[in-house]
This record gives C-alpha cells, sequence and structure tokens, in this order.
C-alpha cells in the first residue's frame, strides 16, 4: 500500500516539480507580501490622517482614498492578474511566470492591508490619541510613537490573516500562468485527473497555512504581553 | 490665571457652550460641576485647546488661545498637564514609558527624561512599579501613573477630566489628596470637571454649575453649595424634608465658624424653647472649615422667635414646613 503511494507521480516528481513549485509559492507570497505591506501601510497612513476620524479629517480625500481602495478590492485577484497583464508586461517585461505575477498579486494585497491596518490604528483609544495630543505631540509623532505601537497586536493578527488570503490567491495564480503550488496542482493534478497529486499539494498548502497562522500566534502574544 | 470671557461654541449651529465667563486664579483648584452631556468637559478642552470655540476669548496669562498658529498652540500645550477618565495610558508601555512620552514628543535627552519620570513616579507612590505594564495595575495606581505623566513637562496648569469618576470611594479620596497636595506643592492650578459633589467638595475652592452649555451657579465652593439654588438641588437630587405632624422646621445654615456649633448647644440651654434635632450634615471643606446643615424641629407657635435667636448669633436660620435637604 505504501510503496503504491510512493509509485505516485507526486513522489515521482517530487524534487524535479513539488520542490521549486512550494520556493516559487514563498517568493511570490513573501516579496507580494512585502511590497502589499509597504505600500499599504502608506496608503494607510493617508487613510487615517484624512479619516473623519482620523488626526487630520479630510472628507475629500479620504473619499477619493477610499474610492480607489475599494475599486481594486472588488476584482478578484484571479480577474485582476488578467486584466492588468499589459501593466505587468511593461513593467515586468513579462505576463506569465513568478516575477509576473508579483506585481498584480502586490496590486491586490496592499488594500485589504492598508484597509486592515486603517481599521487597527483607528481602534486605538480616542483618549490615548486625546493625552497625547494634549501633551503637544504632533500628528506625525501620534501616528508612529502612540498609534502604530498601540495597534500593533491588532496589526499582526490582521497581517496574519491577510498572508493565508493570499497564499490561496498564489494558488489561485498559477491558473493564470503564475507558477507555484497552484500551477503543479491544476496542471499535474486536475488536468490529468491524478487525485494523489492533487490533495498532497493541498496538504502542503494546508501545513503552509498552519505554520504561518501559527507564527502569526505566536508573533502576537509576544507583542501583546511583552 | 485662566480667563474665559463670552466664550461660546457650536456644533451644526447648535450652542454647545454659551457665554461662559469664568475667571481662576493661579494656584486654585476650580470645580466644574454638571451633568453628563452639559458641555463641562467640552469647555476643559477648550482650555487646552483640544477643541476650537466660536467666538469669546480664553486667555491664559496672557496669552490668547485663539491668536495660536498650530506650531505655538502644542508650544502652549506643553504647560497644561491632563488627566482623563479611563487613565488614557499606553498599554504596551511600562509605567515609566508611559510618564516619559510626553518628554520624548519634545525630545529630551533619554537620562534626563528617566531620572525626571522615575522622581515622579517615587512622588506619587509608584516607585516600585517602574517597570510594571498599566494592565498589572488597579485603577487608582493607574490615574497615579497618568498623574506623574502630566506633570512630566513641569506644567502650571493640570486639567482632570472626571479623573475620580472611574474610581471606588476610598481611591478617589486617596487621588483627591494626591491632586490637592501637588497643587499646594507646586503652586498648580487645578481645573477639574466632575459630577460627584463629593469631590468638589474635598478639594475644589471655587466651582462653576454647568447646565446645557451654560454657568447657572459660580463661587466659592461653600456659597454655591450652601445656597439652596436650584441648580445645586438639581444637581444633588431634589430632597425634601418635611415637618413632623404639630411642629415647625428651622433651618440653619452652619458655616464653619467655631462658635457655630456651641451656639446650638447655648440656645438649647438658655433660650427657654425646646427643640430637637432631626437632621444635620455637616462636613469639612476644603478649606478646612466644617459646613453644611442643621434641621431642627419646634413648636410652631415658637418657632420665630427661635430663629430669630439664631440670627441673633450670626447664624442663617429660616423657619418652615418643609425644606429642600
Amino acid at each position: 500500500m505504501s510503496s503504491a503511494l510512493f509509485e505516485t507521480a507526486f513522489f515521482k516528481n517530487f524534487n524535479m516539480i513539488i520542490i521549486p513549485a512550494i520556493f516559487s509559492t514563498i517568493r511570490m507570497l513573501v516579496f507580494s507580501m512585502l511590497f502589499g505591506f509597504i505600500i499599504g501601510t502608506l496608503v494607510a497612513i493617508l487613510l487615517v490622517m484624512t479619516s473623519p476620524y482620523g488626526l487630520k479629517p479630510k472628507p475629500s480625500v479620504y473619499k477619493f482614498i477610499s474610492f480607489w481602495v475599494n475599486m481594486i478590492r472588488s476584482f478578484p485577484v484571479i480577474i485582476l492578474i488578467v486584466a492588468v497583464s499589459p501593466l505587468t508586461r511593461i513593467l515586468v517585461g513579462t505576463s506569465v511566470g513568478e516575477k509576473a505575477a508579483i506585481f498584480p498579486l502586490t496590486l491586490a494585497a496592499f488594500p485589504v492591508i492598508a484597509r486592515y491596518m486603517e481599521a487597527s490604528l483607528l481602534e486605538v483609544d480616542k483618549n490615548i490619541v486625546m493625552a497625547a495630543r494634549a501633551f503637544g505631540a504632533s500628528d506625525m509623532q501620534i501616528m508612529f510613537k502612540v498609534l502604530f505601537p498601540e495597534a500593533l497586536p491588532s496589526i499582526i493578527s490582521g497581517m496574519t490573516t491577510t498572508v493565508i488570503l493570499f497564499l490561496a490567491s498564489t494558488a489561485l495564480a498559477g491558473a493564470v500562468g503564475a507558477g507555484g503550488l497552484g500551477a503543479v496542482a491544476l496542471t499535474y493534478g486536475y488536468q490529468r485527473f491524478d487525485d494523489v497529486m492533487m490533495y498532497c499539494i493541498v496538504a502542503i498548502l494546508f501545513v503552509m497555512v498552519l505554520i504561518i497562522q501559527g507564527l502569526g500566534e505566536l508573533l502576537y502574544k509576544r507583542v501583546k504581553t511583552r | 490665571m485662566i480667563e474665559i470671557k463670552d466664550l461660546t461654541k457650536k456644533y451644526d449651529n447648535k450652542a454647545v457652550l454659551e457665554n461662559i465667563n469664568i475667571k481662576i486664579p493661579d494656584g486654585r483648584i476650580y470645580g466644574l460641576a454638571g451633568q453628563s452631556g452639559v458641555g463641562k468637559s467640552t469647555l476643559l478642552r477648550c482650555i487646552n485647546g483640544l477643541e476650537s470655540f466660536d467666538s469669546g476669548s480664553i486667555c491664559i496669562d496672557a496669552t490668547e488661545l485663539n491668536s495660536l498658529n498650530e506650531a505655538e498652540m502644542r508650544e502652549f500645550r506643553r504647560s497644561i498637564g491632563m488627566i482623563f477618565q479611563n487613565f488614557a495610558l499606553l498599554e504596551r508601555k511600562s509605567v515609566l514609558e508611559n510618564v516619559m512620552l510626553p518628554m520624548e514628543f519634545w525630545k529630551y535627552d533619554r537620562a534626563h527624561m528617566e531620572k525626571k519620570a522615575k522622581a515622579l513616579l517615587e512622588r506619587v507612590g509608584l516607585g516600585e512599579k517602574l517597570n510594571s505594564m498599566p494592565s498589572e495595575l488597579s485603577g487608582g495606581q493607574k490615574q497615579r501613573v497618568a498623574i506623574a505623566r502630566a506633570l512630566s513637562l513641569d506644567p502650571k496648569i493640570l486639567l482632570c477630566d472626571e479623573a475620580t469618576s472611574a474610581l471606588d470611594p476610598a481611591i478617589t479620596l486617596s487621588i483627591l489628596e494626591l491632586i490637592a497636595d501637588i497643587n499646594k506643592e507646586l503652586n498648580l492650578t487645578v481645573v477639574m470637571v466632575t459630577h460627584e459633589m463629593s469631590v468638589i467638595k474635598s478639594v475644589c475652592d471655587d466651582m462653576a454649575i454647568i447646565e446645557a452649555g451654560h454657568i447657572v451657579a459660580e463661587g466659592k465652593v461653600e456659597d454655591v453649595l450652601l445656597s439652596d439654588a436650584e441648580p445645586v438641588r438639581k444637581l444633588i437630587g431634589e430632597r425634601k424634608i418635611t415637618a413632623p405632624v404639630g411642629k415647625d422646621l428651622i433651618k440653619l445654615v452652619i458655616r464653619g465658624k467655631e462658635e457655630h456649633p456651641e451656639a446650638v448647644c447655648e440656645l438649647a440651654r438658655n433660650s427657654g424653647i425646646a427643640f430637637g434635632i432631626i437632621s444635620a450634615e455637616i462636613e469639612p471643606f476644603h478649606s478646612g472649615e466644617y459646613m453644611g446643615h442643621m434641621y431642627l424641629t419646634v413648636d410652631p407657635e415658637k418657632a420665630e422667635t427661635l430663629a430669630r435667636k439664631f440670627i441673633e448669633y450670626g447664624i442663617d436660620a429660616s423657619s418652615g414646613k418643609e425644606f429642600y435637604l
């Protein structure tokens, strides 16, 4: 029985196809999350500054940013990848492969991250903000010395959720030429009617989800209790 | 000196504060009393520019708040400390870091910040808790940290926004004592917003009662509270005392002169009129004097005479069938 399992395509192709696909998925995820985090943070800062509940309410600016964030978020990831592929080609030089996927994934990720972060930052007790202001803090000092440090645990749990969400998205991106585990599950599993291959890859993704969630929780606890 | 003149503030064209006039001399403890939602916290926040106002002026030591630009306003706020009902401590920073935070905003050097914060925490009785997190402290301890933090920039004024409302009575007393001590030691002007009369009685020199955005009573605490003006009654809750059948009541206003309680005793002995004490509420005020009301029962035909005898002793007395407590 067990020898029969090891005779399957999954194990025969393990070193040649599966391992590289795992690393490809990890690279896509790490880079899109990294860029998404950087852009998302900047957008979140703008949102929190201009929000009607924010530090310097500017409703018109807030509505403008909010509009674009919502619009990008309304694209299903797989459609977004296809929709921006001309732009991807200009920026990355190609619209297929791992590198080409990072651009649309980043594009899809930053609004999600920005929204999560906006919610976390605005959740900080208004009295703490008022206290900081009463001691003469500037808006930027309130942002970086009060809001971010206080919201850190909440930001971390938001990021954990986002990373897991986008692990699924990188797999989805495999359907439109991105490579990685998703592509392997589709081409070697689904299209070849190889259920073992497909479910084993799902199992790998499952383990990755567990690891990300575990790390997220660990980090959360660490910053929450200090 | 805090001088508020004709201040009016509106939200959506509805005045939340109207024609507010207050003068608070240096070193005084001033109470702003009123039920919740009458605008007293808003008024407090106008004093350090956290809230803007529509007309009138606030002058603090010759600085007119409305004339300040943003940078000047920040600089000005350094001289005003503030504490809150829910303490407003940063949950992820230690006690020491919380106290250092205002100094961090002003880029003090690290060694100085630490020294100062430690000294202040020592002063408020938390020298042992420097590295504790706020979540490990009791409510009273948290407010002590907040007081230390509020003093870290050497303010001239301390604003207290319902600072003891979340604390139980014994803890409230110890916090009020601390505030009163600091007021004396540093000649700090303190403005306290509260809905608790006991807070006003035990620490404030002067007070104002605010009702729906207006000041309805103002003056020395004893003058305001011992008058049974309507605003005071409203705030304390209207309680009536009624004469027993066949008797009249005499209400005495005891105002801290030492001879007052003795006068009651003396008249009991010498007036030839029998009377009973059915209620007395005499408490120590912030000034250290004992003040309050005392209610006597007496035969109706002798009520007038007895009241006059008290008045001859310099005690404010009036007779009747019914009084507000």
